[in-house]
């Protein structure tokens, strides 16, 4: 209506698509590349030193030099998260599988996960040192105890937005429990699942990488992180920063690609 | 069918009175219910510690029996100190951490999510950067900012404030986005202002969001605090009790499960806190299901 | 235009315009995605006028509401309001608007819904009390006494449209615009609302533009029905209503209202098989 180029509007449907794509890419671009810029110049005024915190560039360059061994310790770092949500995540799902039909047990479940949440994990990390051990053991465990909670409040309330009227046909249909279980009360729970998987991966993360602070092996980006910031080498530091960011955000868009793969049915996904 | 108000409007009454007073009485039958079960849940928590450490005969470096650990908060520590009146003072610090951090992770998150909603080309450049910047891992930057800023609680505040802002921002802003177009057409029909339409919509309709980042915020606020207490050169604040009580984890093992037990209720003091607020200013709202 | 005969006493239509349709047309997107809603669409409405619209769904009834309420703009032709824009109309709070949701705010209770549009307007000229005995007022009118201090969600659908009516008359607008507004109620509901409302524009002096899918439901509350033709919507009949006023149960049971229901359904059957 109001588009200043005509070319734009009776163009082809690719090129359109590609606009569209356009305004999603450009805006984060150009607030990188300004916040790096920024970056640069607030070195080169202040005059900051490199251990405090380095250019951009020279993070960039090591980041290119090391990237072997960091996609190694990135690796690590990630099988331990991975684990952990699994373990977590499925302790989360099971649960709330269970008790999303009697109200007082989801409550009281709801209550520890509740609970849970509000635990400050990291300050469990060194009980769990003590019970599985410093090696990958305990930090799968720290992993868990953080992602359980989230996926079973997400799950729980997902599988029972449950449209009455829908369960009132299945009813009809003398569907038994698990069948439907498996054709209304999943589907129903799969957008808020996936909402919690997108929580639960960042967060996956991030206790992974502070349970690996605590202890234990170096060949994991946690571990990197605490031997070379104990030394001061701030620029490794940062490598291993854009490292575990990189992994984080991967993840989360892997998670938010499944989710519109699978949900494309859904009507918040339409369109978008 | 008569047009005629009058057992109509009779009928309703009743009901509403009904509504009422079965409303009263759900009101205290759950609150009841809720603190039997919440007792229940504490019972069956200790319950089973206790027969944790019996079916697996754990000796006490493992896990102390809970009175062990009780009788610990009660002994006189090294420096002469009730250990419970020392993990207190401990809590007292990482709190006021926290809760600063909290405070300026409000204003600021608050801020930029209402910024990435009104703005679409802000909220597009910005929210990735948001979402992203979560999965930075605090710790690694904590050690850095406590060199360069000192072992102050301003600095542990700003990192508590650092984790604590992108719940805020994102909830912000997706709730000050998420308004329906109705309710938009709505105002546009009064001639409401861009401010009217704030105030009186975009606002309100958000704060249940809001609040649901703001309890994520709380708890991820008492992370960031015990983070920035961990660094070499902290003396206080529960994160160096923590760490003490892991190196003399062999010799007291009580004193870590104490200090693990102190975090704990701080966070979920914080969070509670901003709950009773909710409770508050929500009163009117539906009952949110995810929290 | 002229105003049709309503062979009517109690109600008197007025001579002057509220609302014209000249040449109106509206395209929703841009390039080979675009959609005509509505064209070549002529409508005047009369002051004090209960115009319904009905037509087959996608017809564009909606859009030429939103028209006259500028929640969008026109792709060509003319839209004028009491002899203004329909923009500075909508900023003279000339029409309430009341949608097929009831569209309330949940945060707020009953009364404070209702007060909404007094507190976006600042009504000069009235006074906090006056305010509140109109509220009141407006409240015990729609049956909705005694609900003041609950919330939308505690309220049956029925009930939480009426909030909605109440709150479209608290600023006494000129022309009430409604969207389907009974749509989603049952029958029996809908039955008492028709009738409350028909009853609430004898009373006032307002100007109806009523959007709906029911036959009897046009035919009960209008003095004129337009019946639309499918998309593109152009107007396809203007069919006066000369059913006495008020419009009770008794006017339901007559052989004229049975006559009009299906004149209109005839011209409506028309309206769609002409678009094949």
């Amino acid at each position: 209506m109001t588009t200043a180029d005509p070319a734009l509007e009776s163009g082809p449907e690719q090129l359109r698509q590609w606009n569209r794509h356009a305004g999603v890419v450009i805006p984060p671009l150009l607030v990188f590349i300004a916040a790096i810029a920024l970056w640069e110049l607030v070195i080169e005024a202040f005059d900051i030193q490199r251990f405090l915190l380095p250019r951009p560039s020279e993070i960039a360059s090591l980041f290119v030099e090391d990237f072997g061994r960091l996609i190694r310790q990135g690796r690590n770092t990630l099988g331990v998260a991975g684990r952990g949500l699994l373990l977590g995540g499925g302790i989360g799902i099971a649960l709330a599988a269970i008790t999303f039909r009697t109200r007082w047990m989801a409550e009281g479940v709801g209550i520890y996960a509740a609970v849970l949440k509000a635990v400050p994990v990291i300050s469990l990390a060194p009980l769990t040192v003590v019970w599985f051990g410093i090696e990958a053991g305990s930090k799968i465990a720290t992993v868990a105890i953080a992602t359980a909670p989230i996926l079973f409040t997400y799950t729980l309330v997902g599988l029972r937005s449950a449209d009455a009227n829908a369960q009132e046909l299945m009813r009809s249909y003398a569907a038994g429990h698990v069948r439907t279980f498996w054709n209304l009360h999943v589907p129903y729970a799969l957008p808020l699942f996936f909402s919690g998987m997108k929580i639960a991966v960042t967060i996956a993360m991030i206790v992974a990488i502070i349970s690996e602070y605590f202890g234990g092996s170096f060949e994991n980006l946690g571990g990197y992180i605490r031997n070379e910031a104990n030394n001061v080498h701030t620029v490794e530091v940062w490598t291993a920063i854009v490292m575990a960011c990189l992994l984080g955000i991967s993840q989360y868009m892997i998670v938010a690609g499944i989710d519109r793969y699978v949900l494309r049915w859904h009507p918040s996904k339409r369109g978008g | 069918m008569s047009a005629s108000a009058g057992p109509e409007v009779a009928a309703q009454f009743s009901t509403r009175e009904r509504f009422l007073t079965e409303e009263r009485a759900e009101r205290l039958r759950s609150a009841s219910g809720r603190i039997t079960l919440i007792l229940i849940l504490v019972a069956l928590f200790l319950g089973g510690w206790e027969f944790l450490k019996w079916a697996t005969d754990a000796p006490r470096t493992t896990l102390p029996h809970f009175h062990e650990v009780v009788d610990y908060l009660f002994s006189i520590n090294s420096q002469g100190d009730v250990v419970w009146l020392a993990i207190g003072r401990n809590l007292r610090l990482t709190f006021i951490e926290a809760l600063s951090g909290l405070s300026v992770a409000i204003v600021a998150g608050f801020a930029a999510g209402t910024l990435m909603a009104l703005s679409r080309w802000t909220g597009r450049g910005i929210m990735p950067f948001v979402i992203g910047a979560q999965t930075v891992p605090i710790v690694a930057i904590a050690p850095a900012l406590v060199i360069w800023l000192g072992t102050g609680w301003e600095t542990k505040a700003l990192i508590a404030g650092f984790l604590a802002f992108f719940p805020i921002a994102v909830t912000t802003a997706r709730g000050i986005g998420d308004v329906s177009q109705d309710s938009l057409d709505l105002m546009a029909s009064y001639g409401a202002s861009r401010t009217e339409v704030f105030f009186k919509l975009r606002l309100p309709s958000a704060m249940p969001y809001i609040f649901t980042g703001l309890e994520v915020a709380a708890a991820f606020s008492v992370i960031g605090a015990i983070v920035a207490e961990l660094p070499v050169g902290s003396q206080d604040g529960i994160g160096v009790v923590i760490l003490t009580s892991q190196q003399y984890f062999s010799l007291q093992p009580e004193s870590l499960f104490a200090a693990i037990g102190g975090a704990c209720l701080l966070g979920g003091a914080m969070v509670g806190m901003v709950r009773v607020i909710q409770l508050v200013v929500l009163r009117g709202y539906r009952a949110q299901e995810l929290s | 235009m002229t105003t049709p005969d309503t062979s009517s006493e109690a109600v008197q239509i007025g001579t002057q315009t509220a609302i014209s349709f000249e040449g109106v047309r509206k395209e929703f997107g841009s390039g080979v995605n675009a959609t005509l809603a509505i064209e070549m669409v002529d409508l005047n409405i009369a002051e004090r006028e209960f115009v319904s619209l009905i037509g087959p769904s996608g017809c564009g009834k909606s859009t030429l509401l939103r028209l006259a309420a500028d929640l969008i703009e026109p792709s060509g032709g003319t839209v004028v309001v009491n002899d203004k824009t329909p923009r500075q109309a909508r900023l003279d709070r000339d029409y309430g608007f009341i949608f097929q949701a009831p569209t309330l705010f949940d945060w707020r209770t009953v009364w404070k819904n209702v007060a909404l549009p007094l507190e976006i307007m600042k009504i000069s000229g009235m006074s906090s009390q006056k305010k509140e005995e109109e509220i009141e007022r407006l409240l015990s009118m729609v049956g909705l006494d005694g609900f003041e201090g609950h919330h939308p969600y505690q309220l049956s659908g029925g009930m939480q449209q009426r909030v909605s009516l109440a709150r479209a008359l608290v600023f006494r607008p000129s022309i009430l615009l409604m969207d389907e507004p009974f749509g989603a109620l049952d029958e029996i509901t809908r039955d008492r609302m028709n009738l409350e409302l028909h009853r609430i524009w004898e009373e006032t002096n307002t100007t109806i533009l009523f959007v709906t899918h029911s036959i009897p439901e046009a035919v009960l509350l209008s003095n004129r029905v337009v019946v639309m033709t499918a998309r593109p919507g152009r107007v396809q009949e203007i069919i006066p209503v000369d059913l006495p006023y008020p419009r009770t149960t008794e006017v339901e049971e007559s052989t004229r209202y049975y006559e009009l229901v299906t004149q209109v359904r005839e011209s409506l059957s028309k309206a769609m098989v002409g678009d094949r």
